[in-house]
């Protein structure tokens, strides 16, 4: 009788254990903190099928707690939904990598290709300049080449026309620029101031050499007498007969712009006025070709 | 007679506890030693806390032999599960690292790649 009523007590005591454990084994609990934890982070939307799956782990577990307490089963349960819910949790995040990975990939392919498509357009673009460049460089050699071309004939045609010209009177070169001295006698009768018929043949030549030279320089015919007569009169014949070589030299097709006259009478002698000789210097008409300024 | 029925009832948790009507746990050790195997392939040695799950899951995958060994075959197929469970945790934690390797290599090769075909960026 002793020994049943021993047993019996040691059946209630196990049954009280057994049943009415009310402290969760530890696994359990932190079972419970990390199912929470999950369920609230990214693997409840990227992993909800092993979320699940630990879910059922740790139902089961709680299932077992609830029956039979705290047991080695049911901290085997509990220890077992905490790693199926940290595997959901992890399988989240490496899905999540996984996804950053590719987005930055494609956005890597996506911009690649937008500059590979700029590129081409820009190479396109700068070799239509190019194309343009040339063009116009080509042109530019072109006209340079005329415009030499131009300036060795025009350079020709003066020496010749330098050339003509010192056989047809004095040239020099001054500072006011190239000075073309016709004797008066060979273009005027003493004392007038109409050209003889041969001063025309000679200014036919001078007029057309001075075109060949230079047909943009500006010129300034000058009457000089000798000191014969009056002032006055010496001043008004040398400037009819500037005039005059200058009206010939404008009818044989020099610009009239171009072609001023004017008299200095006896006040510039480039010889003695005592002497005949002298004086027939300084009798005289000079053309000043004037240097571009 | 009352006295056999205790013996009986004395030797009930005994007949259980050593398993003899629970089959050897195969599958389950299989399926752990499977899961451990696979987590070391994709490198669980090679990331800390990997490597720790996967070492737990061998430690009971170990016991779980010698409690076969022993008759304990229950008591092993609850420690197999133990042992499953930590080996697919390392299993996930060692792919979760090679994740993120890969998406940092990604990040790195494509600021290279954008710099380079940047007009005017300096190599």
């Amino acid at each position: 009788m002793k020994t049943i009523s021993t047993l019996g007590l040691l059946l209630v005591i196990a049954g009280t254990t057994g049943c009415a454990s009310a402290i969760a084994p530890p696994e359990l609990v932190s079972a419970r903190t990390v199912y929470d934890r999950a369920s609230k982070g990214p693997a409840a939307s990227l992993n909800p099928t092993d979320l699940h799956t630990a879910k059922e782990s740790l139902d089961a577990a709680e299932a077992s707690f609830e029956k039979e307490g705290d047991t080695q089963v049911t901290r085997d349960l509990g220890y077992t939904a905490e790693r199926r819910t940290e595997t959901a949790e992890s399988r989240a995040r490496t899905m999540q990598a996984t996804g950053e990975k590719d987005q930055v990939v494609a956005q890597m392919h996506a911009t690649t290709a937008a500059q590979a498509k700029m590129s081409v357009a820009e190479l396109a673009k700068a070799n239509q300049q190019l194309a343009s460049k040339d063009q116009a460089l080509q042109a530019q050699g072109n006209q340079l080449q005329t415009e030499v071309q131009r300036r060795q004939e025009a350079e020709k045609r003066a020496a010749q026309a330098a050339a003509d010209l010192a056989k047809l009177a004095s040239v020099k070169q001054e500072t006011r620029g190239m000075v073309i001295t016709l004797s008066g006698a060979v273009l005027f009768t003493s004392g007038k101031s109409e050209l003889l018929p041969a001063a025309q043949v000679k200014l036919n030549d001078v007029a057309k050499a001075l075109i060949e030279q230079d047909p943009d320089s500006k010129m300034v015919v000058e009457g000089h007498t000798d000191s014969q007569g009056t002032a006055a009169a010496n001043q008004d014949l040398s400037q009819r007969r500037a005039q005059a070589v200058r009206d010939y030299l404008v009818s044989r097709g020099i610009a009239g712009d171009r072609v001023t006259a004017q008299g200095f009478g006896p006040t510039r002698p480039i010889g003695e006025n005592g002497s005949a000789e002298g004086r027939a210097n300084n009798r005289r008409v000079e053309i000043v070709v004037q240097p571009k300024s | 007679m009352q006295k056999r029925f205790i013996l009986l009832l004395a030797a009930t948790p005994f007949a259980w506890a050593c398993g003899s009507s629970i089959p050897e746990p195969k599958q389950p050790m299989a399926d752990a030693e499977a899961a451990s195997r696979s987590a070391r392939e994709v490198g669980a040695d090679n990331q800390p806390a990997a490597k720790l799950q996967v070492k737990l899951a061998d430690e009971q995958i170990a016991e779980a032999k010698t409690l076969v060994a022993n008759g304990e075959n229950e008591r092993a197929a609850y420690v197999l599960l133990r042992a499953r469970a930590d080996a697919e945790l390392a299993l996930a934690l060692a792919r979760e690292q090679n994740a993120l390797v890969e998406k940092q290599k990604a990040a790195e090769y494509s600021s290279t790649t954008l710099n380079a075909n940047t007009p005017g960026a300096k190599p």
